[in-house]
């Protein structure tokens, strides 16, 4: 496809956090197309297959799709937005648990522990760790 | 009936979370496989591939077909 190296996992993670992003704004059949080619991993051939449409249709649909995509982003930038608030969300995560581990150690009062916790839980949730 | 290796994403919204899976070319696409045989987290620092070398080559051996996303993660990590 265009000028992404489908064979790059990297490059696979980004399209996926575009299609996270701005997946609504594609129509319905982008929507599966790209979902099938870059979160499933199958092939043209196994989606005209699976969607009775031509291997030719496949490859217009992404085609248009990530043009859609990288269009949106290159002006709205939420890409990097969302990177550099994770980073941020990490940092404030690891700070908040080495200040709790130094308080629980000094015992501090428990309301700054509660209040660590505070942090830490919230950035996790924002971070949508499960653990 | 050809068996495939994908790179199969899991994982909510933001959270992107792979499995290396073996699965049926033709199964539904209900989320069914036959086996995972790997992870890939993307979010982990430096990004982290576990694989289970030994199914692995065993399912190739078994002439199961990696895709290309996947034969690169096995290059990468030493198996073929």
């Amino acid at each position: 496809m265009s000028n992404i190296d489908v064979s790059s996992e990297v490059e696979r993670v980004k399209i996926g956090l575009l299609l996270d992003l701005y997946g609504n704004i594609l129509t319905e059949k982008q929507k599966q197309t790209m979902d099938l080619y870059f979160q499933q991993d199958y092939s043209l051939s196994e989606i005209s297959e699976q969607l009775s449409i031509t291997r030719q249709a496949v490859r217009d649909s992404l085609l248009r799709a990530e043009t859609t995509l990288f269009d949106t982003d290159a002006r709205l930038g939420l890409l990097d937005k969302f990177n550099e608030t994770r980073q941020a969300l990490e940092l404030a995560y690891r700070n908040a648990s080495f200040v709790k581990d130094f308080a629980q150690r000094k015992f501090l009062p428990s309301e700054i522990i509660d209040k660590l916790n505070e942090i830490m839980d919230t950035a996790s949730e924002s971070l949508g760790e499960d653990n | 009936m050809a068996v495939k290796i994908r790179l199969r994403r899991m994982g909510a919204k933001k959270t992107p979370f792979y499995r290396i899976v073996v699965a049926d070319s033709r199964f539904p696409r209900d989320g069914r496989f036959i086996e995972e045989i790997g992870t890939y987290n993307p979010l982990a620092e430096p990004s982290e591939v576990k694989i289970d070398a030994e199914k692995a080559n065993q399912w190739i051996k078994n002439g199961a077909q990696p895709t290309d996303t996947v034969k690169s993660l096995f290059k990468k990590n030493g198996i073929m």
